[in-house]
Formats: structure tokens, sequence, C-alpha cells
């Protein structure tokens, strides 16, 4: 933004606006308002879709945005003298030589996101580099040898079309001699795509760490900081070349971890270590001073490989989470649409309504789901539990579900299942392979052993 | 050079000028239903209850603040010193009242509803503000720890026109503005780790009342302060006792600037900070002259360079370097160019410049303080250990020097925070505007430069509040009684006593006390004396009247209205409670502790003993020995028999002779 550019009105309404416009009064604008028996002055700032459009809001010269309704009765004085908007200050980025070269993907979301202090409203960057200004000492360890931001998405916004263009990227990166990829994106949606990162660039070099803020760069309180440096840290230094997601360990702001791209998941709407590492070990903590304790033994470590890139997706592709009473009518409707593969969220240990009592026979699952297999869909179980596996045979329920055809996704999390279905059936039509490669484990979705500590 | 404070100053001649920031915390609950948050009101922006706690925390939470990104390119001053304090902070938090809220892990709940009405109730009513008809919540950068977000949320609800003052003893002091903002986390110590902060306080609603700059003496400040405070609790939407209430006073003399001094809880020294503030300005302005006479420049300050001296204080006998230097701490010193004698100046009474580069150690740099070449030898500290530090600092004459007791990297960090204020010293003019901290003694240390304008932008997580002629016409329908309306019923409607009627109409008690007055229906001045007297009387003597509840009093005057208990009982049921070593309910506390109504043929059996005892004066005096006979048979009872009653049985047995 620059002062040449004239700012919106905003949600004024028409009586206000036609009163900014007789008396050229612009956003910005230094007013004096006359009423009763007083004078409030301030700057003029646009009104906010939550506000109401007859209410003129000003910036005081104390600072505090307030509002005064429009009457006819009010003399509006315009001083003709406009504040000078905020310029960004421009992160120089003087990078240091001798350090590991590692590459800056940005997506977008509340890490990569500024405030606008003047209107409140958060925007994304512009410039990811704009993230750096409150951490200079990141610049101590590494080299930005590419600071590529791919998009300003909010990461609700993402799906399979952003994840094969950011998976060509790290491929990219890495073939130009990158040494470790950050990725920063929203939260909500990163475990997806950690997912698919983690399906469709497999036998990777070097780390990518994906990374998000829960709190906005605005504040002191700003948690991205500790992450991004902890990912940052991740790229260029730890020795297993996995995709992961680095966040904080707890609420306090001494260490991160990195937990595997296809067993994390966001489970908190708010809290800085949100991200937890669901039946599983994370890959590794880093402390706020920068040490990196890898917590597992069979990772891959870094090393020069042939990168396979992968990034077939066939977004014919539904999640439904049952619930007590849902109809089955719901996969008929989807078939309709053309979707071709399902993952059911079942109960417990993969139950769908099976044996209702015989008035309400229509809610059993069993027969459609049996139909939507014949008729060529894919339809996979996984637990709404979150934690644990999947079981087709302790319930008599379970076996029905399965003699009808349901594949058992172990303890794949829901979400990462869909993921992986959507590649699976990018790259195969044969419900034989299909069936094979989602109960594979391919890039850690499903563990080999449940491991004791891996709950909660 | 008179090193010496005056005593006192010509306040008017020197044009001081003084206004006040009134912050006091509101009492207002977010959910009526909860008996928590009707006891004690709640947050702000959450539904904790407000309640101050000095129990263990539950738990402690480690974090770190940053100077935020995009913070203009300028370097702020103040910023500045908060980063060479960058350190850990912990706070600490309690299961049952503090949540998410304010450990910054969860947005904000919309404003407290009824925290929002009483502010706003207070602007208008009390003190004739206009109300915003839009008011919007923004975010006060601040990042020394106090708030766990990097911001402090506040709003603007009311500004101030001509008609908007009080009458302070017939004079009229404005008010211009009103805001309604969240309390801070208390600070409650530092260490080499970090600074510990308790979530208790943080998100308490407080209204804030700032005045016009038009006090000019320092009894006005007080008197002022005790009229806002007056009315603030006539409204009883206020929260009551120690802490609830603090000021920031803003003080300036003519030839000086404007200097804030924050945080005063104790209202009585208010005016005292102002005296020794006004005195402290002009007393600088002095001691600035006198560097200019001496050329005292920037060069002179470049020279003032940290020194390892810690190998002359070997043998010192002074406990305190001995203790420190088994510690591996260093003594480093420092030459002050130009300096000698000026350290023993004074500023504020018992206050030198010594003191002052003192405090600028200890706040900016963690230091525990300095020593300096105007007050040694002494501590221990020897003339020939003085000697040999001005040699190893190859002090000059003219020079002074300080030294700061600690690790190499606090002393250093003292010293370049000493260079720094004496930079802004000789830059400023006339002197340099400041934060100064309130000391017991009333006088203000060095706290941190006058920061820029706070940055300040909106709460993106509360939406506009829209204050509509509706929510308005339910203000103007409220009445407040204003304190001197107060004192005339409760003399001419309530028939209290005028000394009585004087102490309770301004007290703490007064709405506990109407209260009672109304449900029970008991002789005010019994009520008035049992608050005022009977209570405090129980604490003088050690009782932790602290158990005794609203509760507890209302049941004890209720079953005193019904007669079940008279007014005996009330000292022993009350003295009961304070004594009980768990909470006792009122029902039984008035069980146990009780005075039994004595039985009437207990009575008539004691007053026919008496008459028989006395019959010659009784057969003499006839009816006139009824004072005689209530009197002895009072007596024997202890006071604890019905008056009324033996009255009347001494009438008839009287009669009867």
């Amino acid at each position: 933004m620059t002062t040449k550019t004239a700012l919106a009105y905003g949600n004024y309404s028409k009586q206000v606006l036609d009163v900014f416009k007789q008396n050229k009064i612009k956003i910005g604008d230094y007013l004096v308002i006359e009423a009763k028996d007083a004078k409030i002055e301030g700057n003029l700032l646009p009104q906010t879709e939550m506000g109401d459009p007859d209410v003129i809001i000003l910036k005081q010269k104390n600072g505090y945005n307030v509002g005064v309704r429009y009457s006819p009765k009010l003399k509006i004085i315009d001083t003709g003298k406009s504040f000078k908007l905020e310029q960004f200050p421009k992160a120089k980025l003087s990078q240091k030589e001798n350090l590991p070269q590692i590459s800056l993907l940005a997506t977008g979301g509340t890490i990569a996101s500024r405030i606008d202090y003047l209107t409140g409203g958060v925007f994304m960057a512009s410039r990811p580099e704009e993230v750096f200004a409150s951490l200079p000492e990141l610049l101590d360890e590494v080299v930005f040898k590419t600071i590529n931001p791919l998009f300003q998405m909010a990461s609700e916004d993402i799906a399979y079309k952003q994840w094969q263009i950011i998976a060509k990227e790290i491929y990219q990166e890495f073939e130009n001699g990158s040494e470790g990829i950050v990725i920063m994106h929203g939260t909500d949606m990163m475990g997806y795509t950690s997912a698919a990162l983690s399906f469709m660039v497999q036998n990777l070099p070097a780390p990518v760490a994906m990374t998000g803020g829960q709190r906005s760069s605005d504040r002191g309180s700003f948690d991205g900081a500790l992450n991004l440096i902890s990912a940052a840290r991740v790229a260029a230094k730890a020795d297993f070349a996995k995709v992961s997601v680095v966040m904080h360990e707890s609420t306090e702001d001494n260490a991160c971890l990195a937990s595997p791209g296809t067993r994390v998941r966001k489970m908190h709407t708010s809290r800085r270590d949100a991200f937890k590492t669901i039946g599983d070990i994370p890959y590794a903590r880093i402390s706020e001073k920068g040490e990196i304790t890898i917590l597992r033994n069979d990772l891959p470590k870094r090393e020069k490989r042939e990168i396979d890139l992968n990034t077939n997706y066939d977004p014919k592709v539904a999640l439904i989470k049952i619930y007590p009473g849902i109809s089955p009518e719901i996969l008929d409707w989807h078939i309709d649409k053309g979707t071709k593969g399902f993952i059911i969220e079942g109960t417990g240990l993969g139950h769908t309504p099976t044996f209702p009592p015989k008035e309400e026979k229509e809610r059993s699952w069993t027969e459609p789901m049996k139909r939507a297999i014949e008729e060529g869909a894919f339809i996979g179980m996984t637990s709404q539990c979150i934690y644990g596996r999947t079981h087709p045979f302790v319930y008599r329920a379970l076996r029905t579900n399965y003699l009808a055809g349901v594949t058992y996704l172990s303890d794949m999390l829901s979400e990462t299942a869909l993921v992986k279905l959507g590649w699976v059936l990018g790259n195969t039509e044969n419900s034989e392979e299909v069936k094979q490669m989602m109960t594979t484990n391919i890039a850690g979705e499903i563990t080999q052993r449940s491991n004791f500590g891996g709950y909660m | 050079m008179n090193i010496k404070v005056p005593e006192t100053i010509d306040f008017e001649k020197e044009g001081l000028k003084v206004g006040l920031e009134f912050h006091q915390q509101l009492y207002a609950p977010y959910v009526d239903s909860d008996p928590m948050q009707q006891k004690h009101g709640s947050k702000l922006f959450c539904t904790c209850p407000a309640v101050i706690r000095d129990d263990e925390p539950n738990f402690v939470v480690e974090r770190e603040l940053r100077a935020v990104s995009g913070e203009t390119g300028k370097v702020d001053i103040a910023a500045t010193f908060e980063k060479t304090k960058k350190q850990k902070l912990f706070y600490q938090g309690y299961y049952d009242t503090t949540c998410l809220v304010e450990l910054d892990e969860e947005p904000i709940f919309p404003i407290n509803p009824n925290a929002l009405f009483r502010s706003i109730a207070i602007a208008k009513k009390l003190f004739n503000l206009h109300i915003f008809d839009e008011i919007l919540v923004c975010r006060k950068t601040i990042i020394d720890g106090s708030n766990t977000s990097g911001f402090q949320r506040t709003a603007q609800i009311a500004y101030g026109g001509e008609n908007s003052f009080i009458d302070v003893n017939g004079k009229k002091i404005y008010i211009y503005q009103v805001n309604v903002e969240e309390d801070s986390a208390k600070n409650v110590g530092k260490s080499e780790k970090g600074r510990s902060f308790r979530l208790d306080r943080l998100g308490i609603p407080l209204i804030e009342i700032a005045t016009g700059p038009n006090m000019h003496t320092p009894e006005e400040v007080l008197q002022t302060a005790l009229r806002i405070g007056t009315l603030l609790r006539t409204t009883g939407y206020v929260k009551r006792g120690l802490g609830t209430i603090r000021q920031d006073i803003n003080v300036s003399v003519k030839k000086g600037t404007r200097i804030e001094i924050k945080g005063v809880q104790n209202l009585e020294l208010l005016p005292l900070y102002v005296k020794n503030e006004a005195i402290r300005q002009l007393r600088m302005l002095e001691f600035l002259s006198y560097l200019k006479e001496r050329n005292f420049n920037k060069r002179n300050i470049n020279m003032i360079k940290p020194n390892d001296v810690t190998s002359v204080f070997q043998n010192c006998q002074a406990k305190f370097i001995q203790k420190a230097l088994k510690q591996k701490k260093k003594v480093i010193g420092a030459r002050l160019p130009k300096f000698d004698g000026l350290l023993a100046f004074e500023l504020q009474e018992n206050y030198r410049v010594g003191t002052e580069l003192s405090e600028i150690a200890k706040v900016t740099a963690n230091a525990g303080g300095i020593l300096h070449s105007d007050e040694l030898p002494k501590f221990g500290i020897t003339q020939k250990e003085k000697d040999n530090v001005a040699k190893s600092l190859k002090l000059k004459d003219g020079d002074a020097f300080l030294l700061v007791v600690g690790s190499e990297a606090i002393g250093y960090q003292a010293i370049e925070n000493i260079k720094q204020i004496m930079r802004v010293w000789l830059d400023s003019n006339p002197l340099p505007p400041e934060v100064r901290a309130p000391r017991p003694d009333g006088t203000t240390g060095f706290l941190r430069p006058l920061p820029g304008k706070a940055r300040m932008y909106p709460e993106t997580d509360s939406p506009p509040i829209r204050i509509t002629d509706e929510y308005l016409e339910k203000i103007n329908n409220l009445t407040f009684e204003m304190p001197e309306e107060r004192l005339q019923r409760y003399i001419n409607v309530l028939k209290l006593p005028k000394d009585i009627a004087k102490q309770l109409y301004n007290h703490h008690d007064n709405i506990l006390f109407e209260k009672i007055v109304e449900e029970t229906g008991v002789k005010p001045t019994l009520v008035a004396t049992t608050l005022l007297q009977d209570i405090v009387d129980l604490r003088r003597k050690g009782f932790d009247v602290e158990k005794i509840t609203e509760e507890h009093l209302l049941e004890i005057f209720k079953q005193i209205a019904a007669e079940k208990i008279t007014k005996a009982s009330i000292l022993p049921v009350l003295q009961g409670i304070a004594e009980s070593k768990t909470q006792i309910s009122p029902k039984q506390a008035i069980k146990k502790f009780s005075i039994k109504p004595i039985d009437t043929s207990e009575i008539e059996k004691v007053v026919d003993e008496i008459i028989h005892q006395n019959l010659e004066t009784v057969k003499a005096k006839g009816m006139g020995a009824m004072g005689l006979v209530i009197g002895k048979t009072m007596a024997k009872f202890q006071g604890k028999a019905d008056g009324k009653v033996v009255s009347s049985i001494v009438k008839q047995k009287l009669a009867s002779i």
C-alpha cells in the first residue's frame, strides 16, 4: 500500500458515502466531527462488514478506534490532512556464506500473514521474508537459496492441484541442489498436505519440513517464530529424509516436534501444541537452542537419491463419517456424482449401521455398500476413534462389512486414507491393485506395531 | 551547589500541572448464575472468576515474547530496553480460575456484557461523558511480559465534552476519556532464569478514567482521586480492597516535562509523589546545568568503559563482596569523567543521582544496584580499596566512578544502559520524558524512557459493538445515589446516629448493610454497629473474620428479626464462626453458638429470689424498686436474659406484692 492508492471505503451506507463524496473525503483524511458539546477528531477508516454502515469509524490521535453514528446534524470538517499509510519495512536479507542452503516455499496461512494495523484485516504477506523480520537469528544458521511464494491461500482452499504444484517444486528444488525444504502452510489442512506430499514425493534426499502458526504474526506471542526456526533447522541439519510437520511440542515456547507427514493431526482448534503424532512416535524433537534429537531408529538418513515424483491424483473420492441413524442413501448420491472411492470413518473398530430393527432395515449399510463395490467403487474403513486400529473380524457386524467387500485400513488416519485413495486411484483403476496398495504401508501411514507410547 | 533537596517548593510559581488516570477493577459477573462469578465478578473476555490468589499455582508455563514483525523501522528507545531485558517468561496459572484465554491459547469470548454495561453506566451517569455509537476493542502492544499475548485489549467507550466534569471542593475537574480494558498479569518475581507473572489478575476488567491536566497542587490530586473513588464505589459496580485501584499520574512543572508515574496503589501517598516529582524535575534541571557547566559531552560518555576491577577486592572485608566473589561474580567498574561530587546530588529526598544510576542498572539490566565514589568508603569497603579502584580505572581530577557487583554480562549491560540514558539526558530539552515507578517512601524511581506512541490496532477477534439508543435508555433510567444523598438518608430515614452514619455512608460495607436492613427489617443501628464495631473488634483481637460471610450475617439478623435469638447472641455467634476450623454453615453456627433464651419460669424464680432478698426496700419503694430488681436480675443472668421479658415479669411481681 502506498499513500497514492486510495483505500476502499468499505461497508459505509449510501447516505454516508454521499456525504464523503460531496465533501471529497477519502479514507485516511483527518476529520473533525462536531457534535453536541464536544468534538471528535481522527483519521477516517473504512467501515468493516461487521459494523453499522451508518457509523463513521475514526482512528483518534490517542490510537483508539471509535465509531460515531452519522446524522445530518453533525458538522464534519475535513482538515485536508491525511495520514501516511503504513509502509511495511522490507526486511533486508543479508545472508551469510558457508551455511546450509535451503529452500522456502510459502503457500499462505497464518504464519505467512501479517496484519494491516490500520484496518485490523489479516493479509497474506506478499513476500514470505517479511516473516523473518521477527527472527533475525534465523539467518545466522541457514541460507535461503530460494524463497518461493507459491500461493497466498488459506489452507482450507488448498486441494490436490496445489499439492501437485508443491510436489513438483520440491522435486525441482532438490534437483537444483537444495539441502532441505521448508514449507509454510495454514494449519487447518496442513495434515492433508503433508500426507499428500508424503505419497507424491518419495525417496527424498533430505528433509521436507512443513510448518505454520496458531497465533498471528502481529503478536509478541507469535508461535510461528519458533516453529519456523525449528523447521529451518530440521531442513538444514536433521539427518532424516522425510516429510514432517514441525510445530510446538507443548504450550511452552521451548521445543518443537517433527511429526510424520502421514500420521499427524490437528487436535485442537487454537492451542500452540495442536499438532499431535497419532499412534506413532514423532521423528525428532528440536529444542529452542537448536539441538535436534532423533526419536526413532527407522528413518532414512540424508543421502543423494533419485526422487520418486508421482503427482497423479483422482479427486473423485469422499470421506463419510458414520453417525447414529445415518442413511446409506448418501452412497447412492455420491455414486451418481461419479465418486469412485470412499473412506468410511466408522465407529469403534470399523462399524456402520448393519442390523437395525426389521421395521427400519433400510438403515443398514450392508447391501448399499455391497452394491457400490460390485459397481466398481472402493470402500475403505477407518475409525472415528482416531486412535487405534480397525479390525474386520471381532464382531459379526464387522465380518458382515468385510464379506460385503469393505477394505479395513488398519490404523490409517481417515484424512490420510482419503488423500492416499485419491493418489492410488490416480495411478490405477484396477480394483485389486487399489485394494493391494491401500493395505500396504507406503509412506508410514500404517504402523507395523502399536507402540504403547503412541497414545495421547 | 546544594546537594540537599529543598523541603518544598512554590507549586503555583513553578506551574505544577497534574492529570490522573484512575484505574479501578470492575465487579461484573459474566454468567450471573455461577456462584464464583457472582461472588468475585468475572474477567473481561472470558468467564473465569476474577479471583486474586495467594496459594501455590497449579502450573507454570514458559514463554517468550518477540519484538513484533512489522514494527516501524525507527528504533524506539523503550523497546530497545525491553529487548536488552529479553528473558524467559514464566506464567503461573490455576486450573479452576484461569483458562486458555489467559494463556493466549484460545481466541477471546465476546466482551463481558455486564462489564461493558457497568463501565458505560459509570461514564455516562457519574461523569456525564458521551458514549461512542460503536465501540471497537483495540490491541495495545506491550511486550514487557505482563500480557501473555504481547498486547493489552482496551476500548475507549466515552469522550468528554464541556459538561463532563466532577466537582472537587468547588473546582471543576474535567474528565475527558473513559476506557474499559484488561488488567495485566502480576509480576511475582524475577530470577536469573527470567521473570514470573501470575495469571490470576490478567483479564480482570478495569475502567480507566482520565482527567484533564487541571490539578495544580498535590493536595488537589488526592482530593480528586478520593472523590472519583467514592463515586465509583457508590455504584456497587467496582471491586473493593487492596490492589483493585491503580493510578497513573502525569506530572509536569513549567520548566520541566510530562512524566508518567505508573501504578500508584496507595492513594494517601499521591500528594507526596506529586511533590517529589515536581522537585525532581527542578533538581534534574539543576543537575543538568552542572553537567553543562563542566562541559560534560557525548565524548565523555563514550569514555565510560566497563573494566573488571575484581582483583582490587580479593581481600575485601565487606560481606556482600565476599559472598559475590565466592559465587564467581565480578566487580565491574567504570570511570565517570567530570562526575566528582555530582553522584551525591539529591534529586529527591534521600534519592541521589547515584540512586538514579543504581535504579537504571536494576530495572534495565537486572543488576543488584551500583556503588559509587561519592558514597565510598562505606559498607565495609575501605579508602584503600577506593583508591585502588581509582588507580585501576585511571581516574583524573574531577572524575568519579561506579561499580556493579554481579556477572560480567550484567555489569557490562548495566554500564551500557547507563550510558544510553546519559545520552538521552544530553539530547533532551529540557528533560527526558519518562515513565517512573512509585517507591514505597514517596519518591519515584527510574522505570523506562516514555515509549513512543504505543501501537494500537483492532482486536480482530471481537466484532464492533453497536451501542443503541435503547441500550443508552436503560442506562439513563438507572439511578445512583450520590454519597451525600446517602448520608442524609442514613440520618433522616434510617435514623442512624450521625457519627455512625458518617462512618458508614462511604464505607465499603454499606452495600451489605443496606441489604441486611432491607431483607431482615432489623433496626439499622444494630446492623451498623455489628458491621462497624463488633466485627472490627473481633479482627483486632486476632480472630479470622474473613470466615464470616454475607450469608452468616443475613441469617443471624433474620433470626433476630424472627425473635428466635436475641441480639446478645450476635457476638458469640460471630466469634464462633471465626474460630471454627472449617467453614460452618449459618444455621449450624447459630445453633451451636447462640445463647439459648432463658426460660420464663427460671426468670420468675430469680425475680422472686431477688424480691425476697430485698423485701424491705421493695415494700418501701413499691413500683419504684423496678430498676433495682431488673438490674439485679439481668446481672444474675449476665445480660443473657431478654430485657423485655425480665421487665414485664418484674412489673407483674411488684404489682402483686
